[in-house]
């Protein structure tokens, strides 16, 4: 039957309001696009299942509102997302510079293990560009992201920005398994250990940097 | 994702924002909600005509009621969301009966698995008899009973080290399905899901917490992880069940005395089974979690939806199961942790209380320290170890046949200690082979040391194995270390696969026996030496050096031993990226098998001029199945590739000599051709049944089509012959040719021997994966009738869209831009096949001059009722397009009323 599928993998879309995400998102599920601007009323979610490796992968895809009352809604949604795309328009300054916030929120409210990737979309609009490449690409780095510039527009690099995310994701799962698998010895175990408590940090890490930020506004 | 009842339920009262959000900037900085407003505000709002009392926040800008509450969501956003909330729910709802039915499957088959895992296959309780004729035993590596690996079991690929692993079918549906599929690697928690039947989804209670060997343990191991102290709670049975499974001297003991050592293992094996990890399932929502919901205030109801609904209820979760927190030890590969804490596989410190009666000694395995467990590590890796080179070479096999030859070489306990050695031994060797050569040295003297212990109590043992051990003997052991593992590699040959038991005590006398008879047959044993290996096999080298390749087909038989061996010697060279492990394994198979005969392996391996001779003893003074090659049958064929047509045409001839199979003392033989790397499926053809018959005649020609010249240099033909059983079907024999030995248009005949099964090789290059396959399409324009004809004439390698890994495919082509109706079309779809031959012509009414601005579109679907169906890949024809697509396109354009016909590989997104 056409329905199955092996794996369940559950992305996000967030960014500014107006990058593109619907957009973007369209452009994948359902190869469409419409140039008009319909603001993403709180989430919405498509559904679309790949294949890869062999594998058919059921991506969940959520599409988040960017604009800001919507933002507790959204950011439930973070928790169970197991990779999150990150999306700026490169003729927007702006929502490039909030791609930090953005990144903030997720290590806020998302699962430690999340995938992460960074787009900048409506790369079909090189004359009006303000963000060049190299800066998207230097953030990535600085996030040990993956970076694509795309075009939703243009179906410019859509397709494999969400089949990298989804590789990523599988890799990541096949990686864990193994490790848990690998925890047949000490050392294994001991390894374990000290994941769990540098997560334990990183946690401590991240609600301390919240703290700042708090006393900082 | 968070999304659950009680959120439809809880977001309407979300939509109402805390209080301290609402702007309170308009009246005196108050935060109440509601207050007298002012006098200014009366007169605004009297021109308003909205009522005197107002809501602050709703006063804030009365101007403008859409930005009265530019923060707060309107009734109809919210009922938006709340519709996509809805569909949320559905598909979540959807999933966790997915999830249900998976682990619903995967308890049906735990309980079904009441095999004791030891001398009875785990899964579908076949004996592992002495002859152990009818299925050979492998070790899974999680939860360490012992399975036949034709059936029950899977080879996979260890993702962590990339090692080779045999699991059983239980253990590896039980990675997928818990860890993978539910999305538990993700959540560190079983996630919600609903069994198919009610009853069943009552978890908890039913299931004793001390569950499945694998789980049980695994829990332990958990709890211990979160607690300093190993938990008092722990049965001891927890404890002590995995312990037989790793106590292989039980096979032994079994095979040898019969003793119903297994009461007590079967009845743990079986609670331990068909309990199945229910009780895992249900586990307290980390901590962490619960920490992160705490911090959203402002998302609480979120928050607690989003533990819910990632964690399980707590309420069923016993003190034990609540206490480990992480889920991703505890469900999804249970049984690693078996290894980890059952202290079995660990040599060292048990050998002391181990010997004579093996009276299996749970004392370590529950608490033992560290220091302890520092040996798991390569004791785990000593059965993935031997479970690597299993395929070929199951380790039950090696055990009995070292069993059953232990009244005639040594007492009972000599061979349980012999049987420790060679566990042990294949242990260090696994490490050896996990680390650099020059770790060797240190394993071997560890491997010494340990064994020395054991000297102690049966000296006779020890010296007779060490012989021909590895590890022991100074001159030998560095003489086997200075050869390499290439020789003893080639020694391990002799673990062929568990076919025949010997029982005579000389075994000399038998190789002799073994060698003439085979010599004696038409087609000498010697070819299998002759030529070098497929590259694909290189994995398998060893017993795939057994096998004579393409150039040779009919060796003459008086070929001598001595030549044999220098040419595998050189094959095997050529496979310089073979992987040491298995080699060092199966040399260790081999000593267990040559303690028997430490006199005559032990001189010629000394030297290495005499090594292919001990080698060859060592083949058959295994008591077991003969290596030789000719022991499966052999069997005839002609490959010609035509290269024009693209077509592999093999003609079957005829088999000789099979195996029988059936209790008629016959088999009912047909033949399955694959190529590998390649979807089985879809590369798969069958030759018809003959009828209980050892010497089958096919005289049947079947053939691949679209066999590219890139196929021709990557692929290999395997031919496996089976004996067709009402239900399912017995491996007989398989073999391999590599295309790219085929000559072109030519016919070329083989006559090769069969070989045991050899796994294949998981080619997880990208390439592969993305082949969707090819269709053969002609297109021709006739100017006379004005009309572009599309010859869709089949398709080859589909991928497999459905659940039965089949298709039912047929063509969309259209003509595009379209400008008419008819400019799109369809074939028939042809029903459950991966190779479908259309043969359809579609006519196309274009005027030829518009042809050059046309592309064509062919787009191949898999049909499915009540869904949509699934694209299985496209192709387009245009002058544009790249390769032949672009060149058949210009070529019809070019040559109005001739027919261009081209192979075109499938693409997903064109």
């Amino acid at each position: 039957m056409a329905r199955t599928y092996d794996y369940l993998f559950k992305l996000l879309l967030i960014g500014d309001s107006g990058v593109g995400k619907t957009c973007v998102l369209f452009r994948f599920s359902d190869d469409s696009f419409n140039n008009s601007f319909i603001s993403t009323i709180g989430i919405d979610f498509k559904i679309r299942t790949i294949d890869l490796d062999g594998k058919k992968i059921k991506l969940q895809i959520w599409d988040t509102a960017g604009q800001e009352r919507f933002r507790t809604i959204t950011t439930a949604y973070y928790r169970g997302a197991m990779g999150i795309m990150l999306v700026y328009d490169i003729t927007n300054e702006k929502s490039f510079e909030n791609i930090k916030n953005w990144i903030r929120n997720i290590e806020e409210h998302a699962s430690q293990d999340v995938e992460r990737m960074i787009i900048g979309n409506k790369c079909d609009m090189e004359d009006r560009r303000v963000v060049s490449r190299d800066r998207g690409q230097q953030l990535s780095i600085e996030y040990g992201t993956k970076f694509m510039e795309t075009s939703a527009k243009l179906n410019h690099n859509i397709e494999e920005a969400f089949y990298t995310l989804a590789r990523d994701i599988k890799g990541k799962m096949e990686r864990g398994q193994g490790q848990t698998v690998g925890v047949g010895g000490t050392t294994g175990r001991y390894q374990q250990d000290s994941t769990i408590a540098a997560q334990g940090n990183n946690l401590c890490k991240n609600r301390h940097t919240f703290h700042c930020d708090f006393i900082a506004f | 994702m968070p999304n659950v009842p009680p959120l439809l339920r809880n977001i309407s009262g979300f939509f109402e924002k805390p209080p301290d959000l609402m702007n309170d900037w308009e009246i005196g900085g108050t935060q109440n909600k509601w207050v007298c407003p002012s006098d200014r505000h009366l007169q605004l709002r009297a021109q308003l005509k909205s009522g005197w009392s107002v809501r602050t926040a709703a006063a804030r800008s009365p101007t403008n009621a859409a930005k009265v509450q530019p923060s707060a969501i309107s009734d109809a956003e919210q009922e938006q969301i709340r519709k996509v909330l809805e569909r949320v729910e559905e598909s979540r709802q959807r999933e966790q009966q997915r999830i249900g039915k998976m682990v619903d499957r995967l308890d049906k088959m735990r309980k079904r698995a009441t095999g004791n895992g030891v001398t009875h296959c785990l899964l579908c309780h076949t004996e592992f008899g002495l002859l152990a004729s009818k299925s050979y035993a492998a070790m899974c590596t999680d939860c360490r009973k012992y399975v036949c690996q034709r059936n029950c079991g899977v080879e996979t690929v260890e993702p962590k080290t990339g090692e080779l692993i045999f699991l059983c079918k239980i253990c590896a549906e039980s990675r997928e399905v818990l860890w993978k599929k539910s999305g538990a690697w993700f959540y560190k928690e079983m996630p919600e899901y609903v069994k198919p039947e009610i009853a069943a989804s009552q978890p908890g209670p039913s299931s004793p917490p001390g569950a499945w060997g694998g789980p049980s343990s695994s829990r332990n191991g958990s709890v211990r992880r979160l607690l300093p102290t190993p938990p008092s709670t722990t049965p001891d049975r927890n404890t002590a069940t995995p312990r037989p499974r790793i106590q292989p001297s039980w096979v032994k003991e079994k095979v040898m005395t019969s003793m119903s050592v297994e009461e007590d293992d079967h009845s743990s094996s079986e609670s331990e089974f068909v309990a199945s990890g229910v009780v895992r399932r249900k586990k307290d929502p980390p901590t962490k979690q619960i920490t992160q919901a705490r911090r959203e205030a402002n998302l609480e109801r979120f928050a607690q939806i989003t533990s819910n609904n990632l964690s399980e209820s707590e309420e069923s979760s016993s003190p034990a199961s609540s206490r480990s927190g992480s889920p991703r030890r505890s469900l999804a590969t249970p049984s690693s942790f078996d290894s980890a804490h059952v202290g079995g596989p660990n040599p060292i410190p048990r050998h002391p209380s181990q010997t004579p009666t093996h009276s299996s000694t749970p004392a370590n395995a529950g608490g033992i320290p560290h220091e302890a467990k520092s040996g798991n590590e390569d004791a785990r890796s000593i059965d993935s170890g031997v479970v690597q080179s299993d395929h070929s070479n199951p380790v039950a096999a090696m055990t009995l046949s070292v069993s059953s030859l232990a009244p005639l070489a040594a007492s009972t306990q000599d061979a349980q200690s012999r049987k420790l050695q060679s566990r042990q031994g294949s242990c260090d060797s696994r490490r050896v082979s996990n680390e650099s050569t020059p770790r060797r040295d240190s394993a071997d003297r560890e491997n010494s040391g340990s064994r020395n212990s054991i000297g102690r109590e049966s000296t006779r043992v020890t010296t007779s194995v060490s012989g021909s051990s590895l590890v022991t003997p100074p001159p030998l052991a560095m003489n086997q270390r200075r050869e390499s593992p290439l020789d003893i590699r080639k020694l391990s040959i002799s673990s062929g696969s568990t076919k025949r038991a010997g029982t005579s005590t000389d075994s000399m006398n038998i190789i002799e026996a073994i060698r003439f008879t085979n010599n004696a047959r038409a087609d000498s044993p010697g070819a299998a030496f002759m030529s070098s290996p497929d590259d694909d096999s290189k994995q398998h080298g060893a017993r795939r050096n057994a096998l004579a390749r393409g150039s040779k087909a009919r060796p003459p038989p008086t070929r001598a031993l001595s030549d044999r061996d220098p040419t595998r010697q050189l094959s095997q060279d050529d496979e310089g990226g073979n992987p040491a492990p298995a080699s060092l394994v199966q040399a260790s198979v081999r000593r267990s098998a040559s303690g028997l005969e430490p006199s005559l392996v032990a001189s010629p391996v000394a030297t290495r001029a005499a090594t292919p001779l001990s080698d060859e003893i060592a083949s058959t003074s295994t008591t077991r199945p003969p290596l030789e090659p000719g022991t499966l049958g052999s069997i005839q064929f002609n490959i010609t590739y035509k290269q024009e047509q693209k077509q592999i045409v093999v003609h079957l001839i005829r088999a000789k000599n099979l195996r029988a199979m059936d209790k008629n003392g016959f088999s009912d033989p047909y033949v399955k051709l694959h190529l590998i790397p390649g979807n089985a499926k879809a590369t798969k053809l069958t030759s018809k049944t003959i009828e209980k018959t050892l010497n089958p005649e096919w005289n049947e020609e079947l053939t691949y089509h679209g066999i590219t010249e890139e196929d021709r240099q990557r692929k290999t033909l395997r031919v496996t012959v089976l004996d067709r059983d009402r239900i399912g079907s017995d491996f007989l024999g398989e073999t391999r040719v590599a295309l790219k030995k085929l000559p072109s248009n030519e016919i070329k005949k083989f006559n090769l021997y069969l070989e045991h099964a050899i796994p294949i090789q998981q080619d997880k290059k990208e390439g592969v994966t993305e082949e969707r396959g090819k269709v053969l399409v002609g297109v021709q324009y006739n100017i006379q009738q004005g009309s572009l004809f599309v010859f869709m004439k089949r398709g080859s390698e589909l991928v497999g869209m459905d659940k039965s890994g089949f298709s039912d495919p047929y063509c969309k082509v259209s003509l595009t831009p379209i400008t008419s109706k008819a400019h799109r079309q369809k074939t028939a779809i042809k029903k459950r096949t991966l190779n479908p031959e259309w043969d359809e012509t579609l006519p196309f009414i274009v005027p030829f001059k518009d042809l050059p601005k046309k592309t064509l579109q062919i787009a191949v679907y898999d049909h499915d009722v009540g869904s949509r169906d699934d694209y299985i890949g496209g192709i387009v024809l245009s002058t544009s397009a790249k390769g032949e697509r672009g060149k058949q396109w210009i070529q019809v354009i070019e040559n109005p009323g001739q027919t261009f016909e081209y192979w075109h590989r499938l693409e997903l997104d064109s």
